[in-house]
């Protein structure tokens, strides 16, 4: 099949042929996206096969067949492959009954080691030839699988002590080993231990809250280290298939906290699309302003911290203070700074305040001032040149093997936005540069950020003018089984009090079906997967966070460098723990 | 407090004196120098942070040497979820802080597990480290935070009682109980 710049649709009807021969189930989704049922992993061959371009592997998960819904099997994995030169996804699905041994991806997709590894974890699943398999997120003596159905929501287990992560030199290093064997005898250099291990975090300043990096130094340089995570593992997927449809979305605001407003958005979308329904343009203009202010907020936040690792103080109470200037009018917009919940299921919980566009026009004049003062103190600084240009580089194809997203992926030359490559909302009618680094460094990742903070400005500028033609516009949906009354309705009329009792305590009906839907986030795509059998809360809720691909990027990025620039690449990854452990 | 004996100060060099007790006079060095330990964990954390830097400043009340390493400080700002695997690093982290120390639980995942009642999240922190200070909120807003740092040093210099096994300010069922030693080391299954 030539792929050459075909697009989805053209696919479809392309691939609907193709695996007729072959014998496979193809079905679509409520997003008419095509969906490939194979019986045993044949993953390669197929892409061989078809020559199908799918080089970066965005997702890879499972979900529990226990009702037997799909088929016989106890099991089924999915995994979302993308095509960037088209710009097509095809999700293919495979059965796997208990107990079965299935062939690992990551010898194709580096990505898919931790993927695995977490599908592991959650279902129990095992993989064959897999480099590492162990659990991820929760304790090694952790015992039974949390994810499966049939596994408590409440059952807790407690440990006497931190997990110990073993670090020995692989017997199959000849180099090493011959270096260490001279160092043993030489009297002399035994006075010191070359082979130090040093513990970063989980608690620990630059590990932005709970990340732990294992390593062993050979001198200042990291010779071998392992990444571990889960310290903040708060089960908010299994939350999601407890919980109703609305009374999940306060869940999402504390995925990635720094840009709260962009979770909360991308989720309300993938609903609206699970149920087919199309929200009012003043509501997709508040929501792309939101959007963009949160974007804002996430990356001051993360070049600021970046900074204050390597000592620049200066830029972090600059910067901060603009932060504040745009939690303020957050606050406005929805009555909380940090968690906001502010989009509901179609629609906005509230219209923006009295002022709100006043607010925004002036906060887009001084931003940019304040932005080049920055840009002054940082770009052109000797020692912040020194301590980032060179440092951690990521090239094209490693960003691609290992599924790095967002200004990470555009730092390393990869063109490649979902707000222009894979449009939702009003993107396409929007004038803006996809940023592009070249050199995949600590210093291309800061201008990239740098950079998409001035292009924000500019969508902001022309959404603001938008929703200052649509005063007055209605912001929820029309249709009357999903849209939240009013609240002066609600108190003084029976029928819309019954209503409103209704979608709060059973929750929206949501038909059989599933949807993939993702935006471009601060720090990456960020998706939502949701299964639903019917009913008001969903089979599966899938949270595709781009932190946690981003913080296997370290553990690769990370090997041969040295300790000082481990802390400044870590924090130009922008890993969010909440967002990365869900 | 500070009883002055000397009426009429002037500043020529002369000797003043006060007279107090060495209890109040300690508690009031101590409730103004606070060296808080952060270990924010997650959404909290980031308010925390906002808590210390420009707009709200902490240090007006003493307590900005942010230090990250347990054996430096006195006061343990817990700020955020902290799951089951945490659980066992926040109690070494506790238990290398030297006396005198108070612990601030900051946000409901902290004080209670908040909304997260999973398999992985702890109910309350106060089931392994004894808790000063509960702030409600998710996340409290940094005036919340100061409220209870600023309540904290009423702790310290003796005006409040501090919370002792489910009397002092606590209403003697449950909040205000402070966790022994055993009791956590019983709860953490170390046998
Ligand atoms: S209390 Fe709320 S804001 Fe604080 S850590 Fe928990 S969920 Fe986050």
């Amino acid at each position: 099949m030539n792929l050459k710049h075909i697009n989805q649709e053209i696919f479809n009807n392309q691939i609907k042929e193709q695996v007729k021969e072959q014998d496979l189930n193809i079905t679509f989704d409520l997003a008419s996206q095509p969906i490939l049922w194979i019986n045993t992993n044949i993953i390669p061959d197929l892409l061989k096969k078809f020559d199908l371009h799918f080089n970066y592997l965005t997702d890879l998960t499972c979900y529990d067949n226990v009702d037997k819904a799909d088929g016989n099997k106890r099991f089924i994995l999915v995994y979302q492959l993308y095509s960037l030169e088209n710009d097509i996804r095809l999700r293919i699905k495979l059965p796997v009954d208990e107990g079965e041994v299935v062939p690992s991806l990551s010898s194709i997709y580096l990505s898919a080691n931790w993927l695995e590894r977490e599908v592991f974890d959650l279902y129990g699943i095992t993989f064959s030839s897999h480099p590492d398999l162990r659990r991820i997120m929760m304790d090694e003596r952790f015992i039974g699988h949390p994810l499966r159905k049939e596994y408590p929501l409440k059952q807790r287990m407690q440990f006497a002590d931190n997990i110990k992560i073993n670090l020995d030199r692989s017997p199959t290093d000849p180099n090493k080993n011959d270096k260490n064997a001279n160092k043993e005898n030489d009297p002399l250099l035994n006075l010191y231990n070359p082979e130090i291990l040093l513990n970063l975090g989980p608690s620990h300043p630059a590990m932005h809250g709970t990340l732990r990096v294992m390593c062993r130094l050979d001198g200042e340089n990291i010779e071998d280290l392992k990444c571990e995570l889960g310290y903040l593992h708060r089960g908010i997927e299994k939350l999601g298939e407890n919980l109703t449809y609305h009374q999940w979305i306060v869940h999402t605001d504390r995925l990635n906290y720094c840009s709260a407003l962009n979770n909360n958005i991308a989720y309300v979308m993938t609903v609206e699309k699970l149920l087919s329904i199309n929200v009012p343009e003043r509501s997709i203009w508040i929501r792309i302003i939101c959007m963009e202010i949160s974007r804002i907020i996430d990356h001051l936040v993360c070049i600021a911290i970046n900074a204050l690792d390597m000592g620049a103080m200066t830029i972090f109470w600059h910067l901060y203070h603009w932060r504040e200037v745009a939690y303020t009018m957050i606050e406005g917009l929805c009555g909380m700074r940090l968690t906001t919940t502010y989009a509901r299921i179609g629609g906005m919980s509230y219209d923006t305040y009295d002022g709100f566009e006043e607010h925004l026009q002036d906060f887009c004049e001084k931003l940019p001032k304040a932005l080049d003062e920055v840009q002054n103190l940082l770009s052109n600084n000797r020692i912040w040149i020194d301590r980032t240009k060179g440092v951690g580089v990521l090239t094209k194809e490693q960003a691609l093997t290992l599924s790095a997203s967002g200004p990470i992926l555009r730092a390393s030359g990869v063109p490649f936005d979902l707000r222009r490559d894979f449009p939702y909302y009003f993107y396409p009618d929007l004038k803006f540069d996809v940023v592009v680094g070249s050199a995949g460094d600590v210093y291309d990742r800061y201008l990239v950020r740098m950079e998409e903070v001035k292009q924000s400005i500019l969508i902001l500028k022309q959404s603001l003018k938008e929703l200052k033609k649509l005063k007055g516009a209605p912001i929820w949906t029309d249709v009357p089984q999903i849209a939240i009354p009013d609240k002066k309705d609600v108190y003084s009329k029976m029928e819309v009090l019954i209503h409103h009792f209704k979608i709060f305590m059973e929750g929206i009906n949501v038909s059989k079906g599933e949807v993939y839907n993702s935006v471009e986030g601060p720090n990456g795509e960020l998706g939502f997967y949701i299964v639903s059998r019917g009913g008001p809360k969903a089979w599966r809720m899938r949270i595709k966070s781009p932190s946690f691909l981003h913080f296997q990027l370290a553990e690769h990025m990370l090997k041969n460098e040295k300790i000082p620039d481990a802390i400044a690449i870590i924090g130009s990854l922008n890993i969010i723990a909440g967002e990365m452990d869900r | 407090m500070f009883k002055l004996q000397n009426k009429n100060i002037e500043k020529n060099g002369d000797a003043a004196f006060y007279t107090t007790l060495l209890d109040t006079a300690v508690g009031w060095a101590r409730k103004n120098s606070l060296w808080p330990m952060p270990f924010g964990t997650s959404c909290c954390g980031i308010e925390l942070m906002s808590t210390l830097s420009a707009t709200y400043d902490l240090s007006r009340f003493g307590a900005e040497v942010v230090r990250f390493s347990p054996r430096q400080s006195d006061l343990l700002l817990v700020a955020g979820t902290i799951t089951t695997k945490m659980a066992p690093v926040l109690r070494t982290i506790y238990d290398q802080m030297l006396e005198p120390k108070w612990v601030i639980s900051m946000g409901v995942c902290a004080s209670s597990g908040g909304i997260f009642n999973t398999y992985s999240v702890l109910q309350g922190i106060d089931q392994i480290i004894p808790v000063d200070v509960y702030l409600p909120g998710c996340p409290p807003i940094p005036e919340g935070l100061l409220y209870g740092i600023l309540y904290l040093q009423k702790i310290i210099s003796g005006e409040i009682a501090r919370p002792e096994n489910g009397n002092g300010n606590g209403n003697g069922n449950g909040i205000g109980k402070r966790v022994t030693y055993e009791e956590a080391m019983g709860i953490m299954n170390c046998k």
